[in-house]
């Protein structure tokens, strides 16, 4: 069965944050912070918590590479900076060992006999909210597959690559059907590389979550993205249901004009790391 | 038996604290769980963490507690049954009981654990939820009882046939024939990979 393997130090998998970079992300959301700010916090809360799920008491794990591809203009390159710029996948480890700088928040938590304390938690930054120019989606996602035939060949026992692609805008460089359709055949033993695909907005109308089918997309855009995203593979579904969502596996992990809440949905579920057995 | 969570800080530690602490007081309390805590706490300093130690940390360790208090005349137990390790009664025929699980789709749920996080054990210590906890076994009109004491993979391995896996356990004659027989099961999909344990008392 696809999407069983156990996911250890033996055999980490990987995911990959396609984000879209363009002019438009500058575009104010609810709450006052762009889409790109916006995107940029939960991927930064992302990175964070798949670090502190991998860290025992012995130091952090490497349960998964992580990348980001940041696209913008007319190319796509690591959207890590510093020392991790120069590659775009890094162990886990080494992007934990290598912030950009840490946020200090404060947060209340319980004291256990009803009462509330308040914490400092250092929050880590990796990736900055950077936006101009055009939308090269076609460019990203080729460079995604380079770089994912090579993390498979290397890793052929493991859980398949996911790769969370983040967007707000049509492809300015050609259909990216065809490298998203080629991207979705690059595979492990265990099965092809999941392709989700987010579509983030903040004009008016309703969003859609995790469709059966497309009738309830309002354009062919719209229906492109649905097309090329992956279904949902079963391990992930219970985790989807806790969160109150309908789904089943003939359901496409794919979200249109999605708010604030579903954004964040998007991330949690699809980093879950159901199949993490490793002590 | 104490099964750590695999998403844990450090449930090596933890599940090893609540097991010494049952074995030297089986009781089960919030202020049970508060010392075991502090004991916990002891091994750590979370000020001199580094920012990822601290989150996961902060996160918590999570681990069940099942444990058996056997009577004085050795005619009654009672189980303590916390998260998803399973005891199971039998007698000279086979199955008798379960307990906190009888049926093996229960396992599919994500269990309530023991956690380092005081807020997270609220739900499950309340007055009314930790009489649920406990369950008695009177063993005088059992023929022959044992109790079988197994983590989780192992439970639901069970009782999806009970009647066949019973016999099958309790003539094992040794610690290697319980590896192939994991080892055999795993390989024809019937057990889930992960840490397998089981104690036979009696």
């Amino acid at each position: 069965m696809a999407y069983s393997a156990d996911i250890s130090r033996a055999n980490p998998s990987c995911f990959l944050f396609v984000i879209d970079q363009s002019g438009s992300m500058d575009e104010r959301m609810d709450g006052g912070k762009t889409k790109a700010e916006f995107v940029a916090d939960v991927l930064n809360k992302t990175l964070y918590q798949l670090i502190i799920k991998s860290t025992r008491a012995d130091g952090v794990r490497n349960y998964f590479d992580v990348g980001v591809l940041a696209y913008s203009g007319s190319t796509a390159g690591s959207g890590f900076g510093g020392a991790l710029g120069g590659a775009v996948l890094h162990p886990l480890p080494q992007i934990e060992a290598n912030v950009l700088r840490i946020d200090e928040r404060k947060k209340k938590v319980s004291d256990g006999t009803g009462g509330l304390v308040e914490e400092t938690v250092r929050f880590p930054i990796w990736f900055e909210a950077v936006n101009s120019g055009g939308t090269p989606m076609c460019e990203a996602l080729r460079k995604a597959a380079e770089i994912l035939v090579g993390w498979c060949d290397a890793h052929p026992s493991s859980y398949p690559p996911t790769i969370i692609h983040v967007t707000d805008g049509q492809s300015t460089d050609g259909d990216p059907s065809p490298i998203a359709e080629s991207l979705k055949q690059i595979s492990t033993n265990d099965g092809p590389c999941l392709l989700f695909n987010l579509h983030i907005a903040t004009a008016e109308g309703a969003s859609v979550l995790f469709p059966t089918n497309e009738s309830s997309l309002p354009d062919e855009y719209s229906k492109l993205l649905f097309r090329i995203s992956s279904y949902f593979p079963s391990n992930l579904l219970s985790q989807a249901q806790s969160k109150g969502h309908n789904v089943n596996t003939e359901a496409k992990f794919f979200g249109y004009k999605a708010n604030i809440e579903e954004i964040i949905d998007f991330f949690e579920i699809g980093t879950v790391a159901a199949n993490l057995t490793d002590r | 038996m104490s099964d750590g969570a695999t998403e844990s800080y450090c449930s090596a530690l933890w599940a090893r604290i609540l097991v010494e602490r049952f074995v030297t007081r089986p009781a089960i309390s919030a202020a049970w769980v508060a010392t075991a805590l502090t004991e916990y706490n002891s091994h750590f300093n979370r000020d001199a963490m580094s920012w990822s130690a601290q989150g996961a940390f902060d996160r918590g360790s999570f681990a069940t507690l099942l444990g058996v208090i056997v009577s004085p005349a050795g005619d009654r137990v009672s189980v303590l049954g916390i998260g998803d390790s399973l005891a199971v009664l039998v007698s000279d025929t086979g199955f008798v009981d379960s307990f906190p699980y009888n049926d093996p789709k229960q396992f599919e749920s994500r269990p309530k654990l023991l956690s380092t996080r005081p807020d997270r054990n609220t739900a499950l210590l309340g007055l009314d939820t930790i009489r649920a906890l406990t369950k008695g076994w009177s063993l005088r009109s059992v023929p022959k009882p044992r109790i079988l004491l197994m983590t989780d993979a192992l439970g639901a391995w069970l009782l999806h046939a009970p009647d066949s896996r019973i016999p099958r356990l309790l003539s094992l004659p040794s610690k290697a024939a319980f590896g192939a027989l994991v080892d055999s099961e795993r390989v024809a999909g019937a057990l889930k990979r992960d840490d397998t344990t089981l104690l036979i008392l009696g």
